[in-house]
This record gives C-alpha cells, sequence and structure tokens, in this order.
C-alpha cells in the first residue's frame, strides 16, 4: 500500500500531470465563486478532453477542477452572503456577518485554511479506510440514514438560540418545504398546487440564496454603506493571518468537521448539502461561545467551511470502490472512470491501487495549490467589501439571479428565491431564527425517505440494528447534554424569561 | 508525443472553455441553420447519460450545420416540463431535444398527470442510442441466474429496486409479474439510482433492473451478475444470459414482451417540435445521419460507454405512430406502474 | 439574559402582537397543509399530516403564549427574552422608515419585473443605470460606463467562456 502511494506521487508529479491540474485548479475556481455553476455541468464539460489522455492527467483535470470548486465556493459566500455552491451555504451563516463586521480577511484565512484541514482529514480517511472500506458501506442502509438525520435535527435545539418555540416551528416548516415535490415512494404530486414546475421539489439553491443572500442585498439597499459597516483600515483588511491562526488553534474542530463531512458522504444517500448543517450544528454544540453564532463567529465559519473538500473525497469512496456514483458530479467521474478504461470495483482497491492513490495526492495538491493561491489573493478581495453599497447593489442583485436561475434553467427558481427572500426579511425583522428552517430543509425529505425505506425493507426489525441503536444512543447523549446545561444554567442564572417558562 | 498534443489540445481548448460548443462557423455548407444557434434540451440534471449523448452530439452537429448548439439542461417533473416546452417550441428547428423514448411515450400511454404532448406529432431527426435493459442481481446471493429468479418468483415475491413509480425500473418487474408470472415486489424511494444499487449490492433487494450502460460498471466491478435482458438479443459480452422472449411460453405472455422490449428499444432520440419546417426537418435529418454514422463518432460514444445506434428520422417517425398503438393490457401495466399501483 | 441598559433596544425587540401574528399565519400556513395533504394516498399523506398537525399545534402554542406573556407584561413592565443590543449587526430592517421600505422594495421587485420582461442582459443595463443615477447620485457617464462594464465581464463569463443560459425574456431577449 505504501509503495503504490509512492508510486502513484511519482506519477503526479509528471509536467503534464502537474499542469492539468493547474488548468483544473484555475477552472475550478471561476466555477466555484460564481453562484449556479456548479461542479457537475463543468465536470460533464471538460469529460471529452480527457479522451485521449492517460487516466492519471486526465483525474489531475476533473479532480483539481471538483475540489477546487467547493473551496472558491466558500469565497462567494464569505464575501457576498450568496453561497457559490450549493454545498458553501453554511459558510454564509458567519462568514457574511464577519465580512459586514469588517472582518473578511479574517474569516477568508479561516475557511481556506479549515477547508485544508478537511480535506487532510477526508484524505486520512480515504487511505485508511481502503481495506476495510467496502464491508463498512454494505453495513450501512436507511435505518442508519434515518437515525442520522433524526441526530441532525436534535441540533435545532441548539441552533434556536434560546427561541425553542420558533425554532421549532421554523424547522418544521423547512421540513413541509422540503416535502414539495412528486413523493419518491408513490409518486403522489404534494403541495405542489397543480405547477408541474414544482414536481421536482425546491432545491437547495434558491431557498439559501433568497432566505440569506437576497435578504441581505435588500439590506444593503436600504442602509447605503458597503457591506463592511466597518470603515476599511489596513488591520482589518489584513486579518488574513489571524483567520489562519483561527483555524488552528481549533484544529479538533475543523478535524471533526472534516470527518463528519467525510463520513456523511461516504455512502450515496445523505447528499452533499446535509454534512455542511450537521458540522455547524455540532461547533454550536460544543462551542464555549454558542451565542455568538450566527453573528459572526469564527467557530462555526471553521466548521462548515471544513466539510467542502472533505465531502468530496468521501463521495469518491462508493464510486471507487463499488462503481456506484453517490451524487451528480461522481457519476460523471465515473463516466471518466470508464472512458480511461478503469474499472471501478475491487480493482482499485488492488490491482489499480495506484490510480486510487494518485487521486489522493490529486486532491491535496489541488487543495494546497489552491487554498495557498485564494489567500494571496485574499487581501484584495476583501477590499471588494469596503466599495460603496450602490455601486455593488446591481452586481449583487445579478448573482442573486442568475444563482438562483442557472440550476435549473427555470424561471420558476428565480420565483422561489423571491419567496424564500420575504420570508428571510420577514425573519429578520421579526426575530426567527432562519437557521433551524434551513436544517429541517435539508432533512426532511431524507427523514422521510428513509424512514418508508427502513420499513419497507426491513418490518420493524430495523430499530435493533446495532449501528442504528448507537446512533440512537446519541441522540439521547445529546438530549441529556442539553438537559444538564439548561439545568446549570437555571441554578447559575435564575432569568425572568426562564421564570417564566416554568410557570 | 500523443501526450503532449493531446496537451496542447486541453490547454487550448479548456482556456476557452467549451467554445468548442459552438462549433465554428467557417463550415462550408451554405444550409439554412448557417450561423443560426440552435438550443439542444436535455430534459435530466447534468452528468446523466442523456446529458453525456447530447454533449458529444452537439459540437458535431454545429459543425456539420454551420450552426452553433448549445446544450441546456432543464430538469424538472421527470423530464416532462421540457416535453411540454418542446410542444409549444418554434417549428423551426432552433430548440430540439433528446428524448427518452420509453418515458416519453409511457408517460403518454398511461395519461400520467402533467402530460401535455402527444409522441407521436414530435419531429424526430433520428435515434442515437438503444440499448436493452438488464435485470442484475448479487453475484453472491441466492439468485444468481434467470432459473432462481423465476424459481424465487413463484413461490414468494422477488424484491426490486426502485427509485419511483413510472421509472424503467419501476415498470420492468411489473411486466415480468404479468407476462411470466415472476411475483414481484417492488421497494420505491430510494434517492437516486446509486442508492437502489448500492441496496441490491447491500443485499436488502434481490434484483434491480435499468439499462445496460448502468448496469455495467456493477457488473464489471464483480459484485453483480446479469441474470436477464430485456431486449431482442442477448449481450455479446454475457452469452448465457437469456432474453425475456426466450422465455415466453404462450403468444399472449410473447405479445406483451415483445412490445415492452420494442418500448424500450426505442431508446434515445433527438426529436424536434411538431408541424416542423419539411425543408429544415430534412436538413437536421441529413445532418444528424451523417455525424451519427460516422465511425469516428461511434467509436468515441463506444469508448464512453455509451454506445451509439443510429436511426433515421423517418424510421422513428412510423415506429413512434405504431408503438402509441398498444396492447391494452400492457396499458393496463403501466397505468398501475404509474399510479404506484 | 441580562437586564436592558438603554431604552433604545426596547423598539427592535418583536412585540408581542408582531409573535402572536407570526403565530397565526404559521398556524394558517400548517393548517391549509394538513388540510391539502388529507385527501392524499396513504403512504405519501403520513408524514406531511404529523409534521403540519405538529406544527399547527405549536404555532396555535405560540399565539396563546404571546397574548398569556402581553397580560403579564401589562402587570409588571418586566422585560423579557434574550436582548441582542450587543448585536454588532445593525440591521436596518428594525428601524427603517416606510420610505425605506418602499424605496428599496421598488427596486428590488422593479429589477426582477425588468427581468422577467427584457432578460439579463437588458434588465442589468436599465437597472444599473437608473440605481446609479437615481440613488447613488452618479453621473450619467459613469452610470452607463459602469453598467457597460458589467454586462461586458457577465456576458463574456456566461455566454462566451461558459456557453452557458442565462434568464431570458418575456420577448426571448437575451
Amino acid at each position: 500500500m505504501l509503495d503504490a502511494l509512492t508510486g502513484a506521487l511519482g506519477e503526479v508529479l509528471t509536467p503534464t500531470s502537474l499542469l492539468m491540474m493547474v488548468i483544473g485548479v484555475v477552472l475550478g475556481f471561476v466555477v466555484g465563486i460564481l453562484p449556479g455553476l456548479g461542479g457537475a455541468v463543468t465536470l460533464a464539460l471538460l469529460l471529452p478532453f480527457t479522451y485521449s489522455m492517460d487516466p492519471i492527467p486526465a483525474f489531475a483535470l476533473l479532480l483539481g477542477m471538483y475540489v477546487v470548486a467547493s473551496t472558491a465556493g466558500d469565497i462567494t459566500s464569505v464575501l457576498f452572503g450568496v453561497p457559490g455552491e450549493a454545498s458553501s451555504a453554511a459558510v454564509v451563516l458567519d462568514g457574511y456577518p464577519m465580512t459586514r463586521q469588517g472582518q473578511a480577511g479574517r474569516a477568508l484565512g479561516a475557511v481556506l485554511t479549515s477547508s485544508a484541514v478537511g480535506a487532510l482529514v477526508g484524505i486520512v480517511v480515504l487511505i485508511l479506510a481502503i481495506p476495510i472500506i467496502r464491508p463498512v458501506i454494505l453495513a450501512i442502509g436507511p435505518p442508519e440514514f434515518f437515525a442520522l438525520a433524526l441526530l441532525g435535527l436534535t441540533f435545532v435545539v441548539t441552533l434556536s438560540s434560546g427561541q425553542m418555540h420558533k425554532g421549532l416551528l421554523a424547522c418544521l416548516f423547512g421540513v413541509l418545504v422540503s416535502l414539495v415535490g412528486l413523493d419518491p415512494a408513490t409518486g403522489v404530486p404534494r403541495f405542489t398546487f397543480g405547477s408541474l414546475d414544482l414536481w421536482s421539489g425546491v432545491s437547495i439553491v434558491p431557498v439559501v440564496i433568497g432566505l440569506f443572500g437576497g435578504a441581505e442585498v435588500l439590506q444593503l439597499m436600504m442602509q447605503k454603506g458597503s457591506v463592511s459597516n466597518v470603515a476599511a483600515s489596513p488591520d482589518s483588511v489584513s486579518g488574513v493571518k489571524a483567520g489562519i491562526m483561527d483555524t488552528l488553534r481549533r484544529w479538533p474542530l475543523a478535524m471533526r468537521s472534516g470527518a463528519i463531512g467525510t463520513a456523511l458522504s461516504l455512502v450515496p444517500g445523505m447528499g452533499g448539502s446535509v454534512a455542511q448543517f450537521i458540522a455547524y450544528g455540532h461547533a454550536k454544540q460544543v462551542s464555549k461561545k454558542p451565542e455568538e453564532f450566527g453573528k459572526g463567529s469564527v467557530e462555526g465559519v471553521i466548521a462548515s467551511g471544513a466539510t467542502g473538500v472533505a465531502k468530496d473525497c468521501g463521495s469518491l469512496v462508493p464510486t471507487i470502490a463499488f462503481g456506484i456514483p453517490g451524487s451528480a458530479s461522481s457519476a460523471v467521474l465515473l463516466s471518466a472512470f470508464l472512458i480511461l478504461g478503469l474499472n471501478p470495483g475491487k480493482e482499485m482497491l488492488t490491482t489499480d491501487l495506484e490510480v486510487t492513490m494518485s487521486m489522493v495526492w490529486i486532491t491535496f495538491f489541488a487543495t494546497v495549490v489552491a487554498v495557498g493561491a485564494a489567500l494571496l489573493l485574499v487581501r484584495p478581495l476583501a477590499r471588494l467589501t469596503y466599495i460603496s453599497g450602490p455601486l455593488l447593489i446591481p452586481f449583487l442583485i445579478l448573482l442573486l439571479s442568475i444563482g438562483a436561475y442557472s440550476e435549473a434553467n427555470s424561471f420558476v427558481d428565480i420565483v422561489l428565491m423571491l419567496v424564500f427572500v420575504a420570508i428571510g426579511v420577514a425573519c429578520i425583522r421579526w426575530d426567527w431564527p432562519r437557521v433551524p428552517m434551513l436544517l429541517g430543509f435539508v432533512l426532511g425529505s431524507i427523514l422521510e425517505r428513509y424512514l418508508f425505506l427502513s420499513n419497507s425493507l426491513f418490518g420493524a426489525d430495523w430499530l435493533l440494528r446495532p449501528a442504528f441503536l448507537a446512533i440512537a444512543a446519541c441522540i439521547v447523549l445529546v438530549f441529556v447534554s442539553y438537559g444538564l446545561k439548561v439545568r446549570r444554567q437555571r441554578r447559575d442564572l435564575p432569568t425572568p424569561e426562564l421564570d417564566e417558562a416554568t410557570r | 508525443m500523443k501526450k503532449l498534443t493531446a496537451t496542447a489540445a486541453v490547454l487550448a481548448s479548456t482556456l476557452a472553455l467549451c467554445s468548442c460548443q459552438q462549433g465554428s462557423a467557417s463550415s462550408k455548407e451554405s444550409g439554412n441553420f448557417k450561423g443560426e444557434t440552435i438550443q439542444l434540451v436535455v430534459p435530466f440534471d447534468p452528468g446523466g447519460g442523456y446529458d453525456s449523448y447530447a454533449r458529444q452530439l452537439a459540437p458535431e452537429l454545429a459543425d456539420a450545420l454551420g450552426a452553433k448548439i448549445v446544450v441546456i439542461n432543464k430538469p424538472g417533473a421527470g423530464g416532462l416540463i421540457a416535453l411540454n416546452g418542446l410542444t409549444s417550441a418554434k417549428p423551426d428547428g432552433t430548440t430540439i431535444e433528446i428524448l427518452n423514448m420509453t418515458g416519453t411515450i409511457g408517460s403518454a400511454l398511461a395519461e400520467a398527470d402533467g402530460v401535455q404532448y402527444q409522441p407521436e406529432k414530435f419531429s424526430y431527426i433520428g435515434q442515437i442510442g438503444s440499448e436493452p435493459d438488464v435485470v442484475i442481481a448479487r453475484s453472491d446471493g441466492e439468485i444468481s441466474s434467470y432459473d432462481d429468479l423465476a424459481a424465487a418468483g413463484s413461490s414468494s415475491a422477488v424484491r426490486f429496486a426502485a427509485t419511483g413509480p413510472g421509472s424503467n425500473e419501476y415498470v420492468d418487474p411489473l411486466v415480468l409479474d404479468e407476462a411470466l408470472g415472476i411475483d414481484s415486489d417492488v421497494v420505491t424511494g430510494f434517492g437516486g439510482s446509486g442508492e437502489a444499487a448500492l441496496a441490491l449490492l447491500q443485499g436488502n433487494v434481490d434484483a434491480y433492473s435499468r439499462s445496460l450502460s448502468s448496469q455495467l460498471p456493477t457488473i464489471e466491478s464483480g459484485d453483480a451478475v446479469p441474470i436477464l435482458v430485456l431486449g431482442s438479443d442477448r449481450l455479446e459480452d454475457y452469452p448465457d444470459v437469456p432474453t425475456v422472449l426466450e422465455e415466453a411460453t404462450d403468444d399472449e405472455q410473447k405479445a406483451i414482451l415483445q412490445y415492452h422490449v420494442d418500448l424500450l428499444e426505442s431508446g434515445r432520440t433527438i426529436a424536434a417540435p411538431p408541424d416542423m419546417d419539411e425543408q429544415r426537418l430534412a436538413e437536421l435529418r441529413a445532418a444528424f445521419a451523417k455525424v451519427v454514422q460516422d465511425p469516428d463518432f461511434v467509436a468515441e460514444g463506444e469508448k464512453a460507454g455509451r454506445p451509439i445506434t443510429f436511426l433515421g428520422g423517418e424510421e422513428v417517425q412510423s415506429e413512434v405512430a405504431d408503438l402509441v398503438d398498444a396492447p391494452a393490457d400492457y396499458v393496463d401495466i403501466l397505468k398501475a406502474a404509474y399510479s404506484g399501483q | 439574559m441580562t437586564a436592558d441598559t438603554s431604552s433604545t433596544v426596547h423598539p427592535r425587540r418583536p412585540g408581542v402582537d408582531a409573535e402572536a401574528v407570526g403565530g397565526l399565519v404559521l398556524a394558517v400556513v400548517f393548517g391549509g397543509a394538513f388540510w391539502l395533504a388529507h385527501d392524499w394516498d396513504h403512504q405519501a399523506a403520513i408524514f406531511p399530516l404529523c409534521t403540519s398537525a405538529a406544527g399547527f399545534l405549536l404555532a396555535v402554542g405560540l399565539v396563546v403564549r404571546a397574548f398569556a406573556s402581553r397580560r403579564m407584561r401589562a402587570e409588571a413592565d418586566t422585560p423579557h427574552e434574550e436582548v441582542t443590543a450587543e448585536d454588532n449587526l445593525e440591521y436596518v430592517f428594525q428601524t427603517a422608515s416606510a420610505r425605506q421600505w418602499v424605496v428599496a422594495l421598488a427596486w428590488f421587485g422593479g429589477f426582477f419585473v425588468a427581468l422577467w420582461v427584457l432578460g439579463l442582459y437588458a434588465a442589468a443595463l436599465v437597472f444599473t443605470v437608473a440605481y446609479l443615477r437615481t440613488q447613488d447620485r452618479r453621473s450619467w457617464l459613469f452610470a452607463i460606463v459602469y453598467a457597460l462594464i458589467l454586462v461586458a465581464v457577465l456576458y463574456g463569463a456566461f455566454t462566451v467562456l461558459l456557453a452557458k443560459p442565462v434568464p431570458p425574456g418575456y420577448f426571448g431577449l437575451v
């Protein structure tokens, strides 16, 4: 195995491969920064170019592009509050507030560094998991996903920021939105109001762009200042170093979040946009300053940033090990395998191990190169946030519309986005938490799907599967720890609010 | 050397990413489409089979027509939105679409909600791909051949995986049930075909049926074996696997299976809106025929795991006219499949 | 959690009535969802029914609680709930005047109407010039040049480089 690792390194460090990787990194940057332009489309566009290439340079191009797009998407999230990729949505939650406080440099430094840390975790998992990966993937099924989704939902408690009642309501509303569309099991159209456009459901991009980006743009219009509320000073722009240090100092958090990202994407099912919110929720849960979350907590930025590349590593695993793609992007990568004459499956873990290992190296180098380059670019990028607001408005409003439109090339998504702008504004105006809504939205349909799948596959037996029981125990633990925390707080600071609640 | 030229090519072309899509306007032909922009609509998400076929075709077809072709993904409602859109598009050939014929005809026959088109009315430019469906099972499972499947299906229900009602994955087991008496229980609700395939490998379901090229990676990885071909011929690489038609014992069964196979093999076609201008349609058909029959094009498709099968526009048109006249029994199966029973 | 220190925070806190109205709106939404779901196929309906029922009950609970705390607040004017005075993020939504709201919403909505009618590039051009002229008091020259550059960059990135469709207008303009 070590031989394969070093052999692959030699293959990756050839001029052709390196050149391809640099091209991939540049493309990934463009694709990632522009909202609405996903990695999957770009991979599909690049695929024809790989026909005449050898496997390793081809993967250098494709994978280089793919993993960098995830990292670059975070930059748009931090700077403008509009996620560059669907998987960068959670970075908006704290990254953009930091920018508003004039800490764009620090936020970018933190998110880029944590993306690299997350990638490292993903890579290590990938390497270590190779001997045991097939049995692990085969052991995780719908019941475990159901339990994981449930575990994710328990973060509502934390993410509601002391407004439990409203948080739960927002979450249930999110669940309701996630159910829009054809029911996957029975084909019944639900909450579609007779419109075919809603049959495939509401996708996450217009929801996040509206709920966060749209509301922020409207606010900028009313207020007419620059994105950053704080005047530019050399100090605030160059906070990059501080951001890097923030992440390095909180390395356990970054590594845990990276592990969450990788683990949740190992088996097809949860989807790439879930991991970021779970990591975010977990970061708030364990944080010493949970009250800062949503208002510019660097911990929130680190946790959500770390899942970016990590989840890409994870989703490669089932593609390599079984020829089963976990996402649209890995479906395109799978066709690249076939074009290049590689057979996914056991061979990739034995005879073709070197190719697999080269993918590990490519992910590593591409991330390092991209993060390095991005860190150099941070200063000019951060200056953008000091431009006068009215000048930025036309640009931002265009980002919103292109971002919402591009996924399905449908005007309906723009309308949906506007609906969520209205909801987002209402939430801010009357102080309702937005994050639980998003959590309910990403987990709602998953919860339903795996509940019914578990039942139709296993009857009631699934309730006794060991992995399911383990996760269920975690859920109980979360509640117990939360209960203890509340009790401790109540003893320490008796407040009128809590008195009221107990009456 | 080959490596270097390839590198140079990629470098040049990726820097102006996919400007290749637009074809060069340098073509010598002086057709109707010269200099025009054609939208090639893909009714599914990027990255899937239909998307790949469309993206392989677009630059070549653009060259042959001297036009610019832009591939546009319009996913939604299992392709219905794009199909309805094609019905109302301007019939001048500037909007064309790659169709999943099985789904297109199937939903129309089942009178599924939301269908606002008539498949026989579209102007077909030609067929680009056609392949059978293949039923696979786990290689180390209890069912590993058609005989096992038939035996299991006669005593208790065989569990098939499917993403949702109305898909091939769902219709195939119902047809097998009706025609060959293989009792089946279709488990729906998988988030995607990847999950469904994984459920098979995990042993949570017994069998899974979908198109050959989608099944191949799982078969070639050695984790699954093909056990039945829903097509007219046996597979070249797996000659021991029987076809459904061989298994039919009486004429009634055979009629249903034959129709089902024909419907599956109507494959992937390119179509233009109804009531197309004759001359422009002829030009599109000619350009398409030229491109898709080119050996290089076929070889490229083969290499990418997307076998190219050509059929001219007129033939497809008459085939579709035949297919919309389906046996009543079959329509009943489809209706059951679309309503999720 | 801590006691109020300044009176300026008061108007920024959602009023009890706003709470009640929010609860009522959600109760209607969840109630409507429940009603829509009740005649679907059993398997398709069960999860939406549970969700909307729970939502409905919680929403009604919120309304009740809001009224209860209003009575309590009338009795003793004690501040409640977590006060976010120390927020660094000054959300303008709480303080904006009606005029500001109308102006911002008109521009925001106006852009999307223009987008629907004119298509992306034309709408971007018109909006940018108009917005910079009226809202930022820039010169005609500046506004036009800025708008042209913006559109050129977009066109270069999306249409030329990526061949990606952008929202066309109602009349098929792009």
